[in-house]
């Protein structure tokens, strides 16, 4: 229990770990929570999939819970499926405790082909996803959140129009499951309201119970809509006036 | 909206340029509310925007209608980071008891709740 307030202090949790075994116990479970693979520096995807080797040998991989992928704008893409041979695959689709991702400059569509390799073994754990802009079309984004059936929560920051020819024709995409989408989302610069068409078409609705909404103007009208029986909390921004030109009404 | 109990609204004070456009477009979201459960219209505050609640008052103006379409507690929540928390919270205690002392704040039923972050 004390071992709990110190989740931000990894350098006390590190000493912990080396008192005894079973301050060991308590403190190993937080220090190895989250995982962040960052591509940077010299032969960056070689140094995180060894990385996710080593975890796997020392049996931490069970105690990770969250995944954090950092790739930066600008900088080349490590995280692309021809850098993951059979054994760094093997080792990466043993994560099978992990509820959050956290995905930086994810290339959606180039993972596309052959997805159920690289995300599928989260896809009943999974609660909570966040985009940092990620590279695709709106569809492609619909089609990947399709693949995680227990998904509440959704976070995205930022998407521009993917320009590039896409590897699976949009109209060829057929969706995985239904997720829940019961918790939270969060919009921040996102302007695909055809992400959600898609997604309320497949899974029947939406039912989200917080939504922070932000510089997201065409999706609103949409999404409130969709989530008009759940939404308990709505979060708006005044510069958001792209709403104004065009707002649902409550038939009651 | 059927269920909304809160309304949170960000960039509300001090959002010079927008005119009356930021009021309407809270005024649109808030006709969409048929919650039988809602209670609370929450003003999101950043930076100095405190300092800024004395010269709103087209705001509470604003607020007066909404609240007598559908009534609300209101409250005001302040976003920041630790140096600066205690200087807000003060600023706008003072901006409150200005808007109040003006009568802006008459249409409500109680005071409004500060929340700090």
């Amino acid at each position: 229990m004390i071992a709990a307030h110190l989740i931000r202090d990894l350098r006390t949790l590190k000493a912990c770990s080396l008192t005894c075994r079973s301050w060991y116990s308590a403190a190993a479970p937080l220090l190895h929570h989250t995982l962040t693979l960052t591509g940077r520096g010299r032969w960056r995807e070689t140094n995180q999939l060894e990385l996710l080797s080593k975890l796997h040998k020392l049996g931490l991989v069970p105690l990770v819970r969250e995944i954090r992928m950092k790739q930066f704008r600008g900088e080349t893409l490590w995280f692309v499926p021809w850098v993951f041979d059979d054994l760094h695959l093997r080792y990466f689709s043993t994560f099978s405790n992990v509820h959050t991702l956290k995905l930086q400059e994810l290339d959606i569509n180039h993972v596309i082909p052959g997805i159920e390799r690289y995300f599928e073994h989260f896809s009943s754990t999974l609660r909570s996803i966040t985009f940092f802009n990620p590279h695709c079309t709106p569809r492609q984004l619909s089609y990947f959140l399709s693949l995680f059936t227990n998904l509440d929560d959704i976070n995205i920051r930022n998407t521009s129009e993917y320009t590039f020819p896409t590897t699976i024709p949009d109209t060829e995409l057929v969706p995985f499951s239904q997720p829940k989408l019961r918790g939270k989302l969060l919009l921040h610069k996102f302007s695909w309201a055809d992400t959600w068409t898609h997604l309320i078409t497949w899974c029947g609705g939406l039912r989200f119970h917080y939504m922070s909404l932000r510089r997201s103007g065409s999706c609103i009208p949409l999404l409130l809509e969709a989530c008009s029986e759940s939404l308990e909390t709505l979060r708006i921004n005044t510069m958001d006036s792209e709403f104004c030109a065009g707002s649902p009404t409550d038939s009651n | 909206m059927k269920a909304l109990r809160v309304l949170q609204v960000e960039d509300w004070l001090a959002n010079f340029g927008l005119g009356n456009q930021r009021d309407t477009l809270i005024e649109e979201v808030f006709s969409t509310i048929a919650s039988p459960v809602f209670s609370e219209l929450v003003i999101v505050l950043v930076g100095n925007a405190p300092a800024y609640l004395p010269q709103e008052v087209a705001l509470f103006e604003t607020l007066g209608r909404m609240n007598k379409v559908r009534p609300f507690r209101l409250a005001f929540l302040f976003e920041g980071l630790y140096p600066g928390l205690g200087e807000a919270q003060s600023v706008l205690a003072k901006g409150l008891e200005y808007v109040t002392a003006k009568g802006l704040l008459d249409f409500l039923n109680s005071p409004p709740t500060i929340y700090i972050t």
